[in-house]
């Protein structure tokens, strides 16, 4: 043992304390982080101070305002009914052994996906009070009928169109895995003292999935307040206006009225980070409905023949929400007027030839495209990264970056856009960035940053950490790691959330919206303005592109086996 | 069975050294203060029970745990030395290290896998490619190179876990638990082979094991760790012969322990009168500071046990055989005796019957004595 006296007196090699080193790291993904989801926020909040009055305006003169809340606290309300409806489906998909499920489940998902504007010309075509199909068939079959039974230009239209394109399909989606997750051991248990099978559901499977409902019914109060495309285009001109489409027509004012906006937007974002951060606690306390053991046993009922009453249920739910407004709107934009049936010769092809020598068509196909692309693969690299920082070293602050991370989820699309653009505006370095398609592909990455981080944490969480450790007594450092081990290793879910980002990218209208300028213009900002003005044909021609696009994606991506609507 | 002493154990320089090593998560204490020193070509394991901190020592000594307390030096350098913020991290020691779970990366063939440390270190596509090869051939892949990682068993995936931590030449070879998710027959046959290798190749090794057989029949030096601290530091055969604590000597081989008093001492010698039989008093050579009066632990080695059918004499106990299984060339008999039962082989010569009274003749010189 006589070197051990020695040990001391080794040389030592000079490296700078880890502390130091993870205290730098850190301050420098703070930064990071900080500047992309706080920037845009920050700038709103100060912004709403700048003009003395316009607070009090806000909150107690503008009876605009006052109503633009309640409309989207009305409009919000949907989210129980989606969540229980939502929940109502998903349980019967995935526990009843229905005939064409697979089918069913990837239909859903194409409603999940789908953009928000072609679906609602849609609907347009099939609900207008003036003109709409369903009321004239109605009229033509019911003479005592003379008015238009259904106007979609109103709260029960705007309530309608959500519910069956965005917020049933999204619930569907997010309550299957807790569903999934559901072990039959637990509802065995039950069988075997004694309960039936309808006091087994009521007494052990709800109470255990009532977690789920309630988080789908938070989630959805949030997405119903940040909605915009939709209220835009039904809301507007039946002088419904919600907060988002509020928000806008400040914007658009001639001169525009920013400071209002930014108050009325901070005032928004106060609410909706309440309502994230009860949303936030509320999914950690009530977990286990969502994390239980390993090994599934997932039971499945057999109804004899009622699976095929209900499968033919559920195809009916797809036509009406899917199929119904889709054919119509590819009818639409091969009609000389929109919905107008009766006059002679009703068809034509004059408006596709129209859109597509549009000298506004083809580079907008470009913007969308660059942008989808150019999105998905910045925003995949960037929450690879952070995801990889948070999750896996000792950086420090990494908690911090996390909970900033997380932010943009209760920012809405439009106040994301607003915050850019005064960001972009106020600081000269930042201008050149003013009507290019990569302030865009920012706004995007910035929007989808919470759901991108947390796909990837947990892709990070199921490699086993030893395989990371073995690569760095090998010799290779942390970054050499993350690219040789990590990322292969992550690589179905990195395709997913390529797919899933792109996709975000081509549906989104709010976050692009005020930051998109002529050369930047991406086909989603170009159908809504097509539709605004009144070019409902040409916007259902750019609809159908959209939609078309985004099919393929989902189509190409499933095809390769991605977990996109594969019923498991 | 033990490995031949090693060639020059003081001689040879020291690779891995650790003084006064502490880790704590929170306010449990992982590694309590210990201290050893791993010599080149030596083979070192660190033998406890799971939690009692031999796998964070390893750890701390591939460079993935940072300690709170001590110093650790490898060749000569310190890696690791909190009290001066010192810590060079696991890619920079040139340590090798065989998890538990191989960790063999599955998006790799087995020869990327093995390549992939010698890519870190930049070394020539076919200098790479070459030494790829020998190493495969010396642990037993030599045709499974081209083979997807994914497609191998348990042994084969050890052997790729092996050759990947060997290649570069580390200075030490660390391995964790290498053998323990093999079955039997698989975990016997690669310890022959990593034996032969180590006396191939004359790697330095620092081994961890739950497994006392295992310990023994690779190691040069074993360290017994018990909650955080090293029991006893030695050779297997001090380890099982003078073992300096009744844990030691309990956690080491098989041991008969009887419950007992000390009643009286003659020089080193102690008398020592059995609870459950107290018409016994038995002899014992070493002694843990007990005085006349107290209770202790009185252990013994079943080799160290004579069995003969004659009555009771000096240093015997009486027992009776409760159970007797055939175990072909040999009865394996449960006998009870003062309290204790104890598992016998005993020749088919014996005929042994249920319920016969047999006696224990204890070595004097092998009983030894513990505080209870």
């Amino acid at each position: 043992m006589a070197s051990l006296a020695e040990v001391s007196a080794g040389p030592r090699p000079r490296y700078v304390a880890r502390t130091v080193q993870r205290w730098v790291w850190g301050a420098i993904v703070l930064a990071a982080v900080g500047a992309i989801t706080l920037g845009p926020i920050l700038v709103v909040v100060e912004g709403s101070f700048e003009t003395p009055g316009t607070w009090p305006k806000v909150l107690f003169e503008s009876k605009a305002a006052r109503e633009a809340l309640g409309y989207s606290l009305l409009f919000a309300l949907r989210a129980p009914f989606a969540a229980l409806i939502g929940f109502f489906i998903a349980w019967l998909l995935i526990r009843i052994p229905i005939p064409g499920r697979g089918l069913i489940e990837f239909m859903f998902w194409i409603a999940f996906f789908l953009p928000l504007i072609p679906m609602t010309l849609g609907w347009t075509l099939l609900l207008d009070a003036h003109n709409g199909l369903l009321n004239e068939l109605i009229k033509s079959w019911f003479p005592f009928v003379t008015e238009s039974p259904f106007d979609v230009h109103s709260i029960g239209g705007i309530f309608w169109v959500h519910m069956t394109a965005s917020s049933v399909p999204v619930l569907i989606i997010l309550l299957g895995p807790a569903i999934r997750q559901l072990d039959a051991v637990v509802e065995e248990a039950g069988r075997v003292c004694g309960s039936g099978a309808l006091q087994v559901f009521r007494r052990i499977t709800l109470p255990l999935l009532i977690p789920a409902i309630v988080t789908g019914t938070l989630l959805g109060f949030i997405r119903g307040l940040e909605a915009f495309e939709v209220e835009q285009l039904l809301g507007a001109p039946a002088k419904i206006f919600v907060y988002t489409t509020h928000v806008y027509a400040l914007v658009n004012w001639e001169p525009p009225r920013f400071a209002e906006a930014m108050a009325l937007s901070t005032l928004v974002l106060f609410l909706l980070l309440i309502l994230a951060l009860i949303y936030q606690r509320y999914t950690l306390g009530h977990s286990y409905a969502t994390v239980t053991g390993t090994s599934m046993s997932l039971r499945q009922f057999t109804v004899g023949r009622w699976r095929w009453a209900i499968a033919a249920v559920l195809f009916l739910i797809v036509i009406v929400i899917v199929v119904v407004p889709m054919a119509f709107l590819v009818l639409g934009s091969m009609m000389k007027l929109f919905g107008m049936f009766e006059v002679k010769d009703p068809y034509t092809l004059a408006h596709w030839r129209l859109v597509l020598s549009d000298p506004a068509f083809l580079p907008s196909l470009r913007n969308t495209i660059v942008l989808g692309l150019g999105a998905a693969a910045l925003g995949v690299a960037l929450y690879a990264i952070l995801a990889y920082v948070i999750a896996r070293t000792k950086v420090a602050t990494r908690g911090l970056s996390d909970f900033l991370a997380w932010l943009p989820w209760c920012v809405p699309g439009i106040l994301l856009g607003v915050g850019l653009l005064a960001l972009v505006l106020a600081n000269p370095l930042l201008t050149p960035l003013y009507g290019s398609i990569a302030l865009l592909i920012v706004a995007v990455t910035i929007a989808q940053l919470p759901l991108g981080v947390s796909m990837m944490k947990t892709s990070i969480h199921q490699i086993g950490i030893e395989l990371e450790h073995a690569s760095q007594v090998c010799g290779a450092g942390r970054p050499r790691t993350f690219v040789r081990i990590v990322l292969p290793l992550m690589k179905p879910m990195l395709i997913s959330l390529f797919v899933l980002v792109a996709i975000a990218a081509i549906r989104d209208v709010a976050t692009v919206l005020l930051i998109a300028q002529p050369k930047s213009l991406p086909l989603s900002v170009l159908m809504l303005e097509y539709a605004t003005n009144g070019n409902t044909e040409p916007a259902a021609v750019v609809g159908i592109v959209t939609a078309a696009l985004v099919i393929a994606i989902a189509v190409a991506a499933r095809s390769f086996g991605l977990q996109i609507g594969r019923a498991r | 069975m033990a490995m031949s002493p090693h060639p020059s154990a003081t001689a040879a320089p020291v690779v891995l050294a650790v003084r006064d090593l502490v880790k704590r998560y929170g306010v449990a204490v992982a590694v309590g203060g210990i201290a050893f020193e791993l010599h080149k070509g030596e083979v070192l394991t660190l033998l406890g029970h799971s939690g009692c901190g031999k796998s964070t020592t390893l750890r701390m000594a591939a460079g993935l745990e940072e300690p709170d307390g001590g110093i650790i030096t490898l060749r000569g350098t310190v890696v690791a030395e909190p009290a001066r913020g010192t810590f060079v991290p696991a890619e920079r020691r040139n340590v090798g290290l065989v998890f538990q779970s191989y960790a063999v990366w599955p998006h790799m063939t087995v020869g990327d896998n093995i390549a992939y440390p010698l890519e870190v270190r930049r070394v020539a596509r076919a200098e790479i490619r070459r030494r790829v090869a020998a190493i495969a051939a010396t642990v037993g892949l030599g045709d499974l190179v081209e083979r997807p990682a994914t497609q191998l068993s348990g042994g084969q995936q050890q052997r790729v876990a092996l050759a990947r931590a060997l290649v570069y030449e580390p200075d030490v070879l660390l391995l964790d638990e290498p053998f323990s998710n093999l079955d039997a027959k698989l975990r016997d046959e690669m310890r022959d082979q990593l034996r032969e290798l180590q006396h191939r190749l004359g790697t330095t090794i620092l081994y961890v094991t739950h497994d006392q057989t295992e310990a023994m029949a690779l190691s040069h030096r074993v360290a017994v760790m018990r909650a955080g601290q090293i029991e006893q530091l030695g050779t297997p055969h001090e380890i099982y012969e003078n073992p300096a604590s009744f844990f030691v000597q309990d956690f080491v081989g098989r041991t008969v322990v009887f419950a007992g008093e000390v009643v009286g001492k003659t020089g080193a010698a102690l008398a020592v009168r059995l609870a459950h039989t107290p018409s016994v008093t038995l002899t014992a050579s070493a002694a843990d500071g007990l005085a006349v009066g107290a209770t202790a632990r009185v252990a013994c080695r079943p080799e160290d046990i004579q069995v003969t059918t004659q009555p009771a004499g000096a240093n015997a106990v009486p027992a009776t055989i409760a159970d007797i299984a055939y175990g072909g060339d040999h009865f394996d008999c449960l006998v009870r005796a003062a309290g204790a039962e104890i598992a016998l082989k005993l020749p088919k010569s014996a005929a042994p019957t249920l319920g016969q009274s047999l006696t224990l003749a204890l070595d004097p010189a092998k009983v030894k004595l513990w505080r209870a």
